[in-house]
């Protein structure tokens, strides 16, 4: 196991939620490893009785992870919904680790997944050696999540077809999935339910059918609140990058990481951060994502081809090309950044001369 | 002789519920209720029904009405029932609290203090600024203790959430024994200061009542002070002292009650807490016990109006989710946080923006108050009335007309009057057509109307001077609009009125609009008066500065936006940025900044050679870097000569020429070579092209003076002009006098300003 590039949370915070299951002593919902608070304990961090200390898996307001296991708990399911890179699927798979041990059960949506992705197939060399039998069902994330009551996960809902979609009403609705070949049915068992994700940027996504949305409960997940936050899950997420990647740069100075962050912060509320100047917004989504993605980069072009420590000019290509997505509006944006906000800025000289060296 | 406490939250509505059950109990033969004294004589309107909350009474100085001080009342703020209650009943009921004119005079000694100790201790003054610490709400005390973020939810929860009848004695005890702990241990308060004054003032008073042989005396107050309160005996003594010491004032304080509305319940006036969800209050007060259905139907309901599909399963589910968050909370059923969370999530798909819907129309709510017609003036109306007696103008029904001379003072305050009142909407002066020229006359058809009086009282919620109410009620105007040129409006109403702080507001709002706007014609039209009023400092006591950075900031914006701006305009588009241009590049010259200069031209030179711009926006650039000679003669006749070339569409080339020659064809008439070219190319046209410019064309020259149009046309007549020949001969003229010449030449340098 040591050599698997990531592993399930499950397996990573092993420790944390057997000492959680331990010391909990509130009421469990059928099924449940945990109690709901206990859930809630396990993704925001914090103490135990004992001393032992859960590490903070979502950074974000507490209430945003209240409402989504409370969601769980009712016969509802989970819709994670957001832009691209605000912890969506982070937060789904240690929800599923938490609650029921087990975040593999996992269906991956696509433009070409299929019904038989998310109910059952066949093994067609048994179907036609044994005729229609249970032998040869192939047995989905979602069956098997049914069957033993667990927590299924759907990834990128929206990107699934509208019909492939509506597959889900029934077992949302009905918590059984009828096999007519068989003439049989599977019923759910309790502790079942299905958190899906889904981002609401990408163009051309199925929206939900009105059934289908009345079966979820719709939880958004929001960019970071404040500075200090995002700034904490950045440095949070580069360490642990940096060293799985085993990038040999000097760690990244916390100042280079707050410019990034306020660059960042500034150009998606459309407000500067002393809160004097209003300025335009980009067409990207600029998530907490990005800007790790853009130290990353940085820490990498600083460990190959620069000294080794990140410099403005390390970080100016990759900020570039997070802001500018679309080449004509975001240039104009980024222009008007350029030139309105981080020219006068004391201090940031350097971010501006490098900025304005790869700009056209 | 018994004296009861009952500490309260204002506006609460689970205090509201148990101080009628206190009253109800102990049947008080008098009570009293936190407020100053001086809105004693407005406790009787309360139970008319002509007067119905939300209202707030007002107290204002007489004699400045502009500070003033408002106390709001909503159906379910424990002081209003409690006063009805008494009035009901009838038994006295007194307002109990530091006169607002002695906390007015202190705070006028006070200032005058510190003026004097910066006066005589220069730069040591800054040490005072610097004493004021910031104290946290006592109250969060206890809810971190609980793991509350938010100590308003913590009293929430258990102060006026859960109204458990016949417990009202418990619950004043534990709102008395959470209050004195925490003024036991000394938690600092904001207030502290003028805490001391305001509750020994307040103990002045019951004592006094008892006195009066009252026997079983009822006092509501915030709960903050409730434990001052207890032991009226022990703290007689040091009461008294406190009081002795008190200023003595002359400030005379006029109340009234005025209609108040839901959202201005929010505003900290007066008791120096607003609440921020009226709507939700007055539904607990008339559901106490609504478990969340009730709230969550209305809320479908006021969706399903907004045409959106909610059906009745959502509310279960809704209210599902609320509960099972409400015990992962331990509480004992869902608060308003938990409803709002649960119809974000189950109905808005998660969106909290559809939720700004039912915090509007819902958790806030449209309620209006009202209040009769024999109450005591408003001080607007007062100030409205002085101001037409000072003015001399009279309230007469009958049109009449009146010539203002803007030189003299009576007519100018007269006319910023006018242009107040018009801004508050009382349209009592019409502006007519001056018939003499200048800007210093105007005429205005006056009119009354009685209705004209009800909109003016309508007005009195914005202010208590004309100034006042005609300032914020324009700066309300402008916080609801998004629109540059609705704001540019709004400052050219702003000038004539001399509202100049509003002018400030309107302006950094302007700059907010102009930064997030992508429209950048639009921008370019607000520009010019503006850079008119920065240059020129019509707004004589705003701050120049900020108007000047703002119109910087805008010609940068607009530098980098226009290339992409000016792409693929239509004929009638382009017409208008033809205009735009001109009069940005006006504002350009009247800015006289040397690093925005520059960048205005490098923007046009992008234009005119980029491909896709319209040939008039072309030409118009071209011309504009030729008058501002960035193009040399050589660099404009090669631009020249490459737009009128052959390989053009014949109507480029005209929409060209149009762009560079329009306003005036001077530039034709002394730069030979530019004229051979315009001539080369006409009659180089084909009949049929030609005959198909001629409209373009004839719009272009049709627009110079008749001088220049018959030079042009004598020009016209010689043809293709060779340069050398046209000098020479002009020099070898034989008659021509040098001697003459050379002694004209001084005279003709000062003339043209060269000396």
């Amino acid at each position: 196991m040591k050599n698997v590039l990531r592993q399930h949370a499950e397996h990573q915070f092993a420790e944390e939620i057997a000492e959680l299951t331990k010391q909990d002593t509130y009421e469990r919902p059928p099924n449940w490893n945990m109690s709901p608070k206990a859930v809630v304990t396990y993704l925001m961090g914090g103490k135990l009785k004992n001393g032992f200390e859960i590490s903070p898996k979502y950074v974000g307001n507490p209430r945003l992870m209240e409402i989504a296991v409370a969601t769980l708990t009712t016969d509802r399911a989970l819709l994670l919904y957001g832009l691209p890179g605000t912890a969506k699927s982070w937060v789904a798979e240690h929800l599923a680790a938490a609650i029921c041990g087990d975040s593999t059960l996992l269906v991956q949506g696509t433009a070409g997944t299929g019904e038989e992705a998310i109910r059952y197939g066949w093994n067609y060399a048994k179907l036609l050696a044994e005729g229609p039998t249970e032998n040869a069902l192939v047995v989905t994330p979602m069956m098997q999540a049914m069957k033993i009551g667990k927590i299924a996960r759907i990834e990128e809902l929206t990107r699934i077809g509208a019909d492939v979609q509506d597959t889900l009403i029934t077992i949302l609705s009905e918590k059984m999935m009828p096999i007519p070949e068989l003439n049989m049915e599977v019923q759910a068992v309790e502790g079942f339910n299905v958190i899906a994700t889904a981002n609401n940027r990408d163009k051309g996504v199925n929206e939900l059918s009105g059934a289908l949305k009345r079966r979820f409960n719709t939880v958004i997940l929001p960019v970071p609140e404040t500075m200090k936050e995002e700034v904490e899950i950045v440095q949070r997420r580069v360490s642990s990058l940096s060293k799985a990647y085993k990038l040999p740069a000097e760690a990244p100075a916390l100042q280079e990481i707050q410019r990034i962050v306020t660059i960042f912060r500034e150009l998606r509320s459309g407000v500067t951060a002393d809160g004097k100047q209003k300025i335009k917004s980009p067409t990207g989504t600029l998530s907490t994502a990005e800007a790790i993605s853009v130290v990353n980069n940085g820490l990498a072009l600083a460990a190959h081809f620069g000294d080794g420590r990140l410099s403005a000019e390390d970080v100016a290509s990759g900020l570039v090309g997070a802001v500018v997505k679309d080449p004509v509006q975001d240039k104009i944006v980024w222009n008007e950044y350029l030139e309105t906000v981080l020219k006068t800025r004391e201090g940031w000289r350097d971010v501006y001369r490098a900025c304005k060296d790869i700009t056209l | 002789m018994s004296v009861t406490i009952l500490g309260i939250r204002h506006h609460g509505v689970g205090s509201a519920k148990n101080v009628l059950e206190m009253l109800q109990k102990l049947q008080p033969d008098m009570v009293f209720v936190e407020g100053p004294p001086e809105l004693d004589v407005l406790s009787r309107w309360v139970g008319e029904k002509t007067l119905k909350p939300p209202i707030a009474a007002l107290c204002y100085d007489q004699d400045a009405p502009q500070r003033a001080v408002f106390y709001p009342y909503s159906e379910f703020s424990p002081e209003w029932q409690t006063i009805l209650y008494a009035n009901k009943q009838k038994i006295p009921v007194r307002m109990m609290d530091l006169p607002v004119a002695i906390s007015w005079e202190m705070a006028k000694l006070k200032t005058e203090k510190t003026q004097n100790k910066a006066q005589n201790t220069e730069g040591v003054g800054e040490e005072q600024e610097a004493a004021m610490p910031i104290h946290k709400d006592p109250i969060s005390y206890f809810a971190e203790i609980a793991g509350y973020s938010d100590s308003d939810m913590w009293w929430e929860h258990h102060f006026e959430q859960r109204y458990i009848a016949k417990s009202a004695e418990a619950h004043f005890e534990a709102v008395m024994l959470t209050m004195q702990t925490l003024r036991e241990e000394g938690t600092p308060s904001v207030l502290d200061e003028e805490n001391v004054y305001r509750e020994a003032y307040m103990g002045h008073l019951i004592r006094q009542a008892q006195r009066e042989m009252y026997q079983n005396i009822v006092v509501v107050c915030g709960a903050w002070h409730a434990p001052a309160l207890l032991n009226l005996e022990k703290t007689e003594a040091e009461h008294a002292k406190i009081v002795k010491k008190l200023p003595k004032t002359k400030i005379k304080v006029g109340t009234t009650w005025i209609p108040w509305t839901n959202d201005r319940l929010s505003f900290r006036s007066g008791y120096g807490a607003g609440i921020h969800s009226p709507g939700w209050y007055s539904h607990l007060w008339h559901h106490p016990k609504d478990n969340g259905a009730i709230w969550l139907a209305n809320v479908a309901r006021l969706f399903r109006k907004k045409k959106m599909d909610i059906s009745t399963a959502h509310v279960i589910e809704a209210l599902r989710l609320s509960e099972s968050l409400a015990s992962l909370r331990d509480l004992p059923k869902p608060s308003l946080w938990e409803l709002n969370e649960a119809t974000q999530t189950v109905m808005c798909m998660g969106d909290a923006i559809l939720l700004e819907l039912v915090k509007k129309e819902l958790i806030v709510g449209h309620a209006l108050g009202k209040v009769p017609s024999e109450l005591p003036k408003l001080p607007l109306q007062n100030d409205f009335e002085e101001l037409v007696r000072k003015l001399r103008l009279s309230q007469t029904a009958e049109k009449k007309d009146i010539e203002l001379d803007l030189r003299k003072d009576l007519d100018l305050n007269r006319s910023i009057f006018l242009y107040r009142l018009k801004i508050l909407n009382i349209e009592w002066g019409k502006q007519a057509y001056a018939r003499s020229k200048g800007t210093f006359k105007e005429v205005w058809t006056l009119a009354w109307s009685p209705e004209m009086l009800v909109n003016l009282i309508e007005k009195g919620i914005w202010g208590n001077t004309i100034i006042e109410a005609s300032s914020k009620f324009l700066l309300d105007k402008a916080a609801n609009s998004q629109s540059i040129s609705h704001l540019s409006d709004m400052i050219q109403q702003a000038i004539p009125a001399e509202l100049f702080e509003a002018i400030e507001v309107l302006l950094l709002k302007i700059n907010e609009l102009a930064t997030i706007s992508a429209d950048i014609m639009e921008l370019m039209a607000a520009i010019v008066p503006l850079a008119d009023v920065g240059r020129y400092g019509n707004v004589r006591k705003s701050d120049l500065t900020a108007i000047n950075a703002l119109v910087e900031g805008m010609i940068v914006r607009i530098s980098i936006g226009l290339p992409t701006a000016a792409y693929g305009l239509d004929d009638e588009a382009s017409q208008k940025m033809f205009d735009l241009i001109r009069k940005v590049n006006d504002s350009v010259r009247l800015v006289e900044n040397e690093a925005l200069t520059e960048m205005w031209f490098k923007t046009l030179a992008i234009l005119v050679d980029k491909e896709g711009i319209h040939p008039i926006v072309q030409g118009c650039t071209c011309r504009l870097l030729c008058d501002a000679k960035v193009l040399d003669t050589e660099g404009v006749s090669i631009k020249f000569g490459l737009a009128l070339s052959t390989g053009n569409a014949p109507d480029y080339s005209a929409g060209w020429i149009e762009g560079f020659l329009k306003g005036s064809g001077m530039i034709l008439l002394y730069d030979d070579t530019l004229w051979n070219l315009l001539y080369k190319w006409v009659s180089e046209l084909t009949d049929e092209a030609f005959m198909q410019l001629i409209p373009i064309l004839r719009r272009t020259f049709s627009k110079f003076d008749v001088g220049e149009r018959r030079h042009l046309g004598e020009k016209a007549k010689r043809g293709v002009v060779f340069a050398q020949n046209h000098i020479t001969q002009d020099l070898e003229n034989e008659y021509f006098n040098y001697e003459l010449a050379d002694k004209s030449l001084g005279l003709v340098a000062q003339l043209l300003g060269l000396v």
